[in-house]
């Protein structure tokens, strides 16, 4: 194994580093061809990055990932392909040379967040490999937006590190494409987030669809959605299919974003189809006037804002481009070729096997709920989160007291809870809110009633809870504080 | 010093007033919802539809 240090800023300004790097990459095959191609996907790559950021290069590196299609494809091909890809780690600057570099403990380097991720660069045309970078690596957006995050474990020169990051790779096209990478991409990030799931090798993906798939699975030729639902089911997820015929299509795909639910994306036009990864948002939305609607709820019109329908740019991981691309809804698909009509045209969001309440659902009980309460001039937020994230909120909200805290913590919750948060725009950018619906994620009753899946309501200090006794909404006045702090989000 | 303790909480943050929420609407909200719910099974019919007919593979 061979091992450079270099920064970004002299990696983008001297080219005889990459030309290095991607020589031992290709292992003297003949590829003069193949390297100028792949020292411009990397240059790309870290043109995205910091320039002050230091950069170890190590060599000879097995990636589980490459080393799976080498396996099942390219070790069968008549060409040779090197077995070996070639890894690059990124630190905040601390030291200034490969020797300092081992004078640091590891947990010096962990605790003091100068581990900033990695990017394993595969022998291939399309080189960039598996990455997982932390958002602050990132030249230009890292304050702005807001993702979901899984902690990947990972090593450079013998430090066992971890990054917080969305997984991400290109497709090479011939293993992978758009729609295998998006699921390979999702699975990593479960796998490594929550342990009930595990992540998943491109090999198992293309196995698990043989039976689903007409023809044969390699090359690949993409997948059907269904193809992709099918998939994410048999590795434990209940999934959920949205099209843009839906008229609440926009709402619903927000709302679960505010989730922290990742969702695989499809964008077509005519003569373009496309999976990515959706992942997060830029910022909040700033509430104005504009901001507002006139809602119809049963033929009552509520003056609202829609906190899900106020937010326009996403974060998506595409795997023709480096990670953490910002996209603007309405044109999805700007930069490439062909695509200019391109729209965003369904997505599937994998859902826990216990959410049986769907957004949809979540956000019309919330309306029937606004109606009721006669709730007028507020923006209402609505997202799902696990009970555990939810009392934890609870119990570090310093805006609530003890007896508060106390209610909300007795209150018997399943795993999941749809929140429904309103305050007015005053309260926006204080990230204060006067009320909150808690819904019950485990109801989806066809009864239509909206009694059972309210499990609590605050609203200016008062609270509403179902009596169990005559099974009728009751409302208490209490001491809940008119204003508490809202919820954080899901995303980080 | 209390050692075990069960405590009722929601009780002690209530004050004495109470009212039963009269809703006099509630079968155009058990309405409300049940069209939601229908709604939602239409349109995932036919996003199942639309899933199994578009191969995506950009490349």
């Amino acid at each position: 194994m061979r091992i450079f240090f270099t920064t970004v800023r002299n990696w983008l300004a001297d080219d005889a580093i990459p030309s290095q790097v991607v020589d031992v990459l290709n292992e003297g095959r003949p590829a003069l061809r193949i390297a100028d191609i792949q020292k411009k996907k990397l240059r790309d790559f870290l043109l995205t990055l910091r320039e002050e950021l230091l950069v170890f290069v190590e060599t000879n590196y097995d990636d589980p990932v490459y080393g799976d299609s080498y396996r099942s494809l390219y070790a069968n091909k008549l060409r040779t392909y090197p077995r070996h890809c070639v890894r690059l780690s990124f630190f905040e600057p601390f030291c200034s040379s490969i020797e300092e570099f081992l004078q640091y403990k590891t947990e010096f380097i962990q605790n003091e967040g100068k581990y900033l991720g990695f990017l394993v660069i595969r022998p291939l045309y399309k080189c960039i490999g598996r990455n997982a970078i932390d958002v602050k690596a990132k030249k230009d957006p890292w304050d702005k937006v807001a993702i979901c995050k899984a902690t990947i474990k990972s090593t450079c020169i013998g430090h066992k590190l971890s990054v917080k990051a969305f997984p991400h790779a290109s497709q090479d096209a011939e293993h992978m494409s758009c729609a295998e990478n998006s699921i390979w991409a999702l699975l990593e990030y479960f796998g490594n987030k929550y342990a009930i799931y595990d992540p998943i090798l491109p090999s198992e993906i293309l196995n698990t669809l043989r039976d689903y798939k007409d023809e044969r699975t390699i090359p690949t030729t993409g997948l059907t959605y269904n193809q992709i639902s099918i998939l994410l089911k048999k590795r434990g997820f209940e999934t959920k299919i949205y099209n843009v015929k839906n008229p609440n299509f926009k709402e619903l795909f927000t709302c679960y974003i505010e989730s922290g639910l990742p969702l695989i994306t499809c964008i077509e036009g005519k003569e373009f189809g496309h999976a990515v990864v959706c992942i997060g948002r830029t910022t909040e939305p700033e509430i104005s006037d504009s901001s507002f609607e006139e809602v119809d709820i049963l033929g009552n019109k509520h003056h609202l804002c829609l906190w899900n329908r106020n937010i326009h740019t996403f974060v998506v991981n595409d795997d023709n481009f480096p990670s953490y691309r910002i996209i603007d809804y309405n044109k999805p698909a700007e930069g490439y070729d062909h695509a200019d009509d391109a729209i965003i045209t369904s997505f599937i969001v994998p859902m826990h096997e216990e959410i049986y309440m769907p957004a949809e659902l979540a956000i019309q009980t919330t309306n029937a709920l606004v109606d009721l309460l006669s709730i007028n001039d507020c923006c209402v937020r609505t997202f799902l989160t696990t009970s555990r994230s939810y009392r934890r909120y609870i119990v570090n909200n310093d805006t609530l007291s003890i007896e508060n805290k106390q209610a909300l913590l007795r209150l018997d919750m399943p795993k999941f809870v749809w929140i429904s948060e309103y305050f007015d725009a005053g309260s926006a950018s204080k990230r204060m809110a006067q009320g909150v619906f808690i819904l019950d994620a485990t109801c989806n009753t066809r009864s239509g009633l909206i009694y059972n899946n309210l499990i609590m309501a605050i609203n200016n200090g008062n609270s509403v809870i179902i009596d169990e006794k005559s099974g009728q909404y009751v409302t208490h006045n209490t001491n809940f504080p008119q204003q508490f702090k809202r919820f954080g989000g899901n995303l980080k | 010093m209390e050692q075990f303790r069960s405590i009722d909480s929601y009780d002690r943050i209530c004050t004495d007033e109470h009212e039963v929420l009269r809703i006099d609407r509630i079968d155009a909200y058990a309405d409300y919802i049940r069209q939601a719910i229908r709604d939602s099974e239409k349109y995932s019919e036919d996003a199942c539809k639309h899933a199994s007919v578009i191969q995506f593979t950009y490349y």
